[in-house]
């Protein structure tokens, strides 16, 4: 397969086709989270704006966009500039490696698509891809920490020292539970995993520990409830993004949305079989690579709800419960349950345990 | 479950070569792990622990591997990681009995400045694996990775006493310029590695039997850097700076421990690097030596005149003892190094019991280390003065004491490689640093103590650990200087297969 | 020009510019933000050897946690802007020094590496073709690990224990001493009250607006320095 006008034409199409897709789930997860605490709460919830309030997302977004930017007098230009801009960029970067569905042939024969071509239904199919993931995610850190401090007034600057402890902490909480499905699968690329998950040998219940903890560890990465001490509003008035306005502020709250969505995306990927489902079998239908991405965005709604309902439902940690969690329960556990997922994929592959615990 | 299939080969796992480094490691991880579990109010049981552990490490080192490294040549294990030869395990040995003087000292004293932690002896233990991991690196990454472990807990040992600022500042100091100097010995290593292709040092011999280089210019520089980082270990001149404000802050028996320790492990690492892996570059590294020898001999020994402080002067005796140890070195011959092997035994004693004594007459926060504090005191503490008396004259190379033996050693290694220079520029410094000791022996003994009513009320208490170490490091410089021989064979056979 | 001589030269250009902008911009926190453009410059050139495992982890270790740490500690030390006079005094002492240093040091590796013929020395084992035999990076990456660098794989783990034990120790603080601000142990805020008595005493200044007034004495061979920025510090 040779690089010419089709393929970057297909690399294309799959960065806007993602693009839209993440648009839209992002649209509609801001409406349905205000729907859902609303039914919730026995409120009704936004539902002027289109029919039960569909639009409103896109009325606030417009409202956002005509507001004035303001920039405080006290503020260090370079670094209030660039924070919105470092919470967006990783946040899309990350959903890179998110596979939407299987691969599929367009033009060509047999199982290497000779002479036509293949598109990956993600953006980059890279064979670190997991470490990409979480690379992302750390430099997304700097949004908050950057934000808080080049807002040079006080409440946005203990909200970024806040975030960061707490982004760096659950980062090592987030890597340590992806480790046992890197372990079991046997492979960093995003693909690779959901592969090895076909035929319903879903994560979930062996790595049932890791997910848990994934999923903890996920709602502080990205800064949502129980864990938004970040933006406190009863301590902090709005945290790191006290001093932004308008576009600005959107851009936090994008990435902020663009982040839950993504992160359930791998929740999906790494627990819940990815884009397998139950029909069609892949590979056994034409529209099979379509079916995929149905299952794949249903399994992601569905962990993008929970999202909603944990946030209605649980009260804020306090810091040092938030940083004991982490710290004294979630990678400790995590740390045993790799060992023990190791020793027993290598007892797998080598059906040898002697060997495995050093007797030669 | 695909790509496990082809498992990878078994690593080369020969543990029986590193059972000394395993033994000090594990004591220091149990005191560790014991102190995650339960702390003993007395600090005294992991003092125990520490010392039994360094006992056990240097007998095995003795009993198990030195009958079979000192008969043929050296084995290497874990894939050339590490080399178990006469030399390295000469090394360990040594390296275990500094750790039991080191234990020794510390115990009185945490208990004295209320710094009880039991960290202090997971810490000691660690740098003594260190410096036993450098002395067997044959891998340039090996010599970082040994140096480093050896370098952290020697910066967290000199702030031990966090409360006082000196001792602060030494560490700060200590860490800030050694994490730098550790960087330029990486750069050098890196150069090493895009010269030659390997880091392994003795397959960088190899590389210069079968290569000749048109242009030596990077491998010079990665030489050269290395040297740099690890001169700055044994406080050689011009990269002595830190020492005379690390010796002067850290806490007594830290220092008659890292004066020791780094000078050991830096000497053994620069020596299996230039001596065995570069030894095709003997001429370009043997007038950095010089230089190196030179300089520390005189500069070390000409400001050591001008202090008024004894930890301070004991720094720039240290200097210039750094000195006298690069001379065997640089000879670049077995003769040399086992000439500078015997030396840094001797100075461990000395150095050590030095310090015992500094401790003692320092009393608690170290509050009397200045010239004023040591006018008189034969007078006050007869013993003590007596015994500070001949590790001085030991530590300037008086006839009858180990600190004569082996500056002679060390000169006959130079004279065999015909550097006369070399020679009569350390015996001038050696002149030298006999007149700073006697200043200070001078001084001890006139008997005008009456200006110094604080310190002629309470004696000096000197504690069983000190005394102990007393007791071991007098009869060992006295003895190593009348009946040296049975050391300096066993200097002899550790360098002899190399 | 090929592709990877063109991201060499970019990710090698963007690591100096940035690595320069980390030593001679003014604000400690634009340094560390310039320290990140470096370090994701070097992710980019291992990117340009087809490292990628070594790239992405650069990213993760270096920009997404150690450069994390460094703003964190700026941040809560409150180092905003240095008193300039403390530069000042800084660069006069060291300025020199470190421009001449600076000037051997560049001269000597133009000179060594101008004469040696490019691609130096030998080149490793572990070519692109060779590793992606092995099975890809990671794979290639682990396998070595594990066998030949087992050692000092492990070595590793002890330096980091021996690090973590010696950073408690120091880090925590005894009870009777909380509460006495940040770094201020008794030695040093005796030290400090002298300082501030001697200068009272000369009629300098109000022992009560000692802290405020961060006076520095000029002489370079005192410790003022040190004491007027901890005085700072033991005040937040």
């Amino acid at each position: 397969m040779e690089f010419d006008g089709w393929t970057a034409l297909i690399g294309t199409g799959t960065v806007v086709a993602v693009f839209v897709v993440v648009m839209l789930m992002v649209i509609l997860a801001v409406w349905a989270e205000r729907r859902v605490a609303a039914v919730m709460q026995t409120r009704i919830g936004p539902n002027r704006a289109g029919p039960f309030g569909l639009l409103q997302t896109i009325a606030d977004g417009i409202k956002l966009l005509m507001k004035e930017s303001i920039t405080p007098r006290q503020v260090d230009r370079l670094v209030y500039e660039l924070a919105p801009l470092l919470a967006v960029l990783p946040a899309f970067l990350a959903l890179a490696i998110v596979p939407f569905g299987p691969g599929f042939c367009i033009g060509g024969q047999g199982t290497d698509c000779s002479g036509g071509y293949f598109v990956d239904m993600q953006i980059a199919n890279l064979n670190v891809g997991v470490l990409w993931f979480l690379s992302m995610s750390a430099i997304g850190v700097y949004a908050a920490l950057l934000a808080g401090w080049g807002s040079g007034s006080k409440y946005p600057l203990l909200g970024g020292v806040r975030a960061s402890a707490q982004v760096i902490s659950y980062e090592a909480a987030l890597s340590l539970s992806v480790v046992p499905v890197v372990v079991a699968a046997g492979t960093l690329d995003t693909q690779g995993i959901v592969l090895a998950q076909s035929q319903y040998r879903w994560f979930l219940l062996p790595l049932f520990i890791p997910a848990l903890f994934f999923f903890v560890a996920a709602l502080a990465e990205t800064n949502r409830p129980p864990f938004d001490l970040v933006e406190a509003e009863s301590e902090l008035v709005g945290g790191f993004h006290t001093e932004y306005s308008g576009v600005r502020f959107m851009l936090f709250f994008l990435a902020e949305y663009v982040n839950v969505v993504t992160i359930s995306a791998l929740f999906v990927t790494f627990f819940l079989g990815g884009w397998t489902g139950p029909y069609p079998v892949a590979g056994s239908v034409n529209w099979a690579p379509l079916f995929g991405a149905i299952w794949f965005l249903a399994k992601t709604v569905c962990i993008i709800g929970i999202f909603f309902w944990l946030r209605v439902t649980l009260p804020r940690l306090r810091y040092d419960q938030l940083m004991a969690l982490c710290w004294k329960r979630l990678i400790p556990i995590n740390l045993v349950y790799l060992m023990a997922v190791a020793v027993w994929v290598a007892y797998q592959a080598t059906g040898d345990l002697p060997r495995l615990v050093g007797g030669g | 479950m695909s790509v496990l299939a082809q498992a990878i080969p078994a690593p080369q796992t020969d543990y029986t070569t590193i059972i000394p480094e395993l033994i000090v490691l594990g004591t220091g991880l149990l005191i560790v792990l014991m102190l995650a579990i339960r702390r003993f109010s007395n600090i005294g049981w992991y003092a125990l622990i520490a010392a039994l552990g360094f006992a056990a490490a240097g007998i095995v080192a003795y009993v198990d591997l030195w009958p079979e490294v000192t008969d043929g040549a050296a084995t290497y294990a874990f894939s050339g990681m590490v080399a178990a030869d006469g030399f390295s395990t000469f090394v360990v040995i040594l390296s275990c009995v500094a750790g039991v003087l080191a234990v020794l000292l510390a115990n009185s004293y945490l208990k004295r400045e209320g710094l009880d932690k039991a960290e202090y002896f997971a810490l000691l233990l660690f740098s003594a694996a260190g410096v036993q991991f450098m002395a067997m690196a044959n891998n340039l990454v090996m010599v970082f990775l040994a140096l480093e472990i050896l370098s952290v807990c020697l910066y967290v040992l000199s702030a031990w006493n966090r409360d006082k600022f000196a001792s602060q500042e030494a560490g700060m100091k200590y860490l800030l310029l050694g994490a730098y100097t550790s960087a330029i010995m990486l750069f050098g290593i890196s150069f090493l590695y895009g010269g030659t292709g390997t880091l392994n040092i003795a397959a960088l011999a190899q590389f210069f039997a079968r290569n000749v280089l048109e242009n030596q210019g990077l491998v010079f520089l990665g030489m050269a850097l290395v040297v740099v980082g690890l001169a700055f270990k044994i406080a050689a001149v011009p990269f002595h700076m830190w020492a005379p404000d690390v010796y002067q802050g850290a806490p007594a028996p830290v220092v008659g421990y890292m004066a020791a320790a780094a000078k050991i492990a830096a000497f053994a690492a620069l020596f299996r690097i230039l001596f065995l892996g570069l030894s095709a570059m003997e001429v370009d590294w043997k007038p950095l030596l010089w230089g190196l020898a030179i300089l520390s001999m005189i500069v070390g020994s000409l400001l050591a005149l001008v202090q008024s402080d004894v930890k301070r002067m004991m720094a720039y005796s240290s200097i210039s003892h750094a000195g006298f140890i690069a001379i065997g070195v640089a000879a670049a011959s077995a003769e040399g190094m086992s000439g500078a092997l015997f030396y840094l035994v001797t100075y461990t004693f000395m150095i050590a019991g030095a310090f015992a004594v500094i401790d003692c007459i320092g009393r608690k926060d170290e509050q009397y280390t200045k010239y004023e504090d040591y006018r008189g005191l034969f007078a006050r503490e007869p013993l003590l003065a007596a015994i500070l008396t001949f590790f001085l004259f030991a530590l300037a190379g008086i006839p009858g004491t180990s600190g004569f033996v082996a500056k002679f050693v060390v000169f006959e290694g130079a004279a065999e490689g015909g550097q006369w220079a070399l020679i009569g520029i350390g015996t001038v410094a050696a002149v030298i640093a006999l007149f700073f000791y006697l200043r200070l022996i001078v001084l001890m003994y006139m008997q005008d103590s009456t200006e110094r009513p604080d310190l002629a009320e309470t004696r000096a208490r000197v504690a069983a650990g000190p005394a102990v170490v007393l007791a071991v490091t007098v009869a060992a410089t006295v003895l190593l200087g009348i009946l040296p021989q049975g050391l300096l064979d066993m200097a002899g056979q550790a360098v002899f297969a190399l | 020009m090929s592709g990877e001589w063109i991201l060499y030269i970019v990710f090698g250009a963007t690591a100096l510019v940035s690595a320069i902008g980390v030593v001679f911009l003014a604000n400690p926190i634009h340094s560390a933000l310039s320290l990140i453009g470096a370090l994701a410059s070097v992710a980019g050139l291992f990117l340009a050897q087809e490292a990628f495992f070594l790239s992405v982890v650069q990213i993760i270790v270096y920009t997404g946690a150690v450069v994390v740490l460094f703003l964190f500690v700026i941040m809560l030390l409150g180092i905003d802007s240095a008193d300039p006079r403390e530069e000042q005094l800084l660069r006069r002492q060291w300025f020199p020094w470190a421009f001449l240093g600076g000037v051997i040091g560049v001269g000597g590796l133009v000179l060594t590496i101008t004469g040696i013929d490019l691609p130096f020395g030998v080149s490793g084992t572990d070519t692109a073709d060779a590793v992606n035999e092995a099975g890809g990076n990671v794979q290639a990456l682990s396998e070595r690990l594990f066998t030949d660098w087992l050692l000092p794989f492990e070595l590793t783990s002890i330096l980091v224990v021996a690090a973590i034990v010696g950073g408690v120790v120091l880090a925590k603080r005894t009870k009777d001493l909380r509460g006495s601000g940040m770094g201020l142990t008794p030695d040093l805020a005796e030290r400090i009250s002298e300082e501030v008595e001697a200068d009272a005493a000369e009629g300098e200044l109000d022992p009560e607006d000692a802290f405020e007034a961060d006076d520095v004495d000029p002489d370079p061979d005192s410790d003022a320095v040190l004491v007027g920025e901890t005085s700072e510090n033991g005040e937040g």
